[in-house]
């Protein structure tokens, strides 16, 4: 439960920002989301939800109209941040989670690799090993990412974000006179 | 005059002050405001509650300009532009600025690719080593239709935003 922008209490609907839609763990990974989702009382949109976009002219910008309109009809989203094809974020996923911080609405993300920034196996330059292979500086700011990534709670995993994205609504219930949402396993 | 805001890996090289001075200059040349990052982005070591604060900062520069630049080129990564830049282009795209990004190579992610790959018959698609298909396009398609892309530098971008200013202007 949260207390939506028009004061109604409801489920809020998590936009599940990923590029698990790649891979072919995609149905089973999404699958335990979505349940995951369900015990810390969010609701899942996962981008290929519902009728599969039809084939034909502007395929892909219609595809991007869709995954553009689910997150217009949602609360809130968790983006998943692993590396992807190297040492960055899927450019996609980023993109989306960008969206939902300059809309100001709860955002979230989640990395299960090594933290902080410096930690990770990044090619050095040898001459510098601050720098990376390419002359730019591995960032030791205490954090996982780059710097614009700081406006948003990255946890170690899905569960972690879903249960910081709880945490804050029901700071927000108990400040309201409302119970706080009632975690049941359901996993 | 318009502003706007450059999001890009330079500010990460040792010039970066340099890169970014020059960079600013050229918009400027084109009639362009350019808002500058807080100083502060330019430290190599800090605490999380300060990079934060700049993160703020830069959000609103965000919120302020008219338009959005991003250098998308390749970064640690096969076909993937900097992971700053795609969360900012995010950023501008919800906050209905106007977006341009540019790269030295257009190509699509596949044509673009230096990692080996595969065609895989099932799917009727090129992969990556890993089974793993392509994007259609330049880069993944939240940036190619969240935005313009260009192919080439900034000043091919400025190029293209003056003439798309341009024409907007004429249809009004």
């Amino acid at each position: 439960m949260f207390i939506d922008k028009d004061g109604k209490l409801r489920k809020p609907v998590v936009y599940l920002a990923d590029f698990e839609m790649f891979l072919p763990t995609c149905p089973e990974t999404v699958a335990y989301w979505k349940k995951t989702c369900e015990k810390y009382g969010l609701i899942g949109l996962f981008p290929g939800d519902g009728s599969p976009v039809k084939e034909g002219p502007n395929f892909w910008q219609r595809i991007f109209e869709h995954d553009v309109n689910y997150m217009k009809e949602s609360d809130m989203c968790i983006a998943q941040l692993d590396d992807w094809r190297g040492h960055e974020a899927d450019s996609g996923t980023a993109f989306e989670l960008g969206y939902f911080i300059a809309k100001g609405m709860p955002a979230y993300g989640f990395y299960t690799g090594k933290k902080p920034l410096i930690a990770r196996n990044i090619k050095r330059s040898d001459e510098d090993p601050a720098y990376d292979e390419n002359g730019y500086l591995i960032e030791d700011k205490e954090f996982a990412f780059e710097n614009m990534f700081s406006l948003v709670y990255i946890g170690d995993s899905f569960e972690d974000a879903c249960k910081r994205a709880r945490a804050d609504f029901d700071r927000q219930l108990i400040e309201a006179g409302y119970a706080p949402f009632e975690i049941t396993e359901t996993l | 005059m318009k502003k706007i805001y450059l999001s890009g890996p330079d500010r990460l090289k040792r010039n970066g002050r340099e890169l970014y001075a020059e960079k600013k200059e050229l918009c400027e040349r084109y009639g362009f405001e350019v808002l500058e990052y807080p100083d502060e982005i330019y430290k190599e070591k800090d605490s999380f509650e300060n990079n934060y604060e700049i993160a703020k900062k830069r959000l609103e520069l965000i919120k302020e300009c008219d338009i959005f630049i991003g250098d998308t080129n390749d970064f640690r990564a096969f076909v993937e532009p900097f992971g700053e830049t795609a969360l900012e282009t995010g950023m501008a795209y919800g906050l209905e600025k106007k977006v341009y990004c540019y790269m030295k190579d257009a190509r699509t992610c596949q044509e673009r690719y230096s990692g080996e790959k595969k065609y895989d018959d099932s799917i009727k698609k090129w992969t990556d080593e890993n089974g793993i298909g392509f994007e259609p396009g330049p880069l993944n398609l939240m940036l190619e239709y969240g935005g313009k892309i260009v192919e080439g530098g900034l000043e091919d971008a400025l190029k293209q935003i003056v003439k798309d200013l341009g024409e907007e202007e004429r249809c009004l």
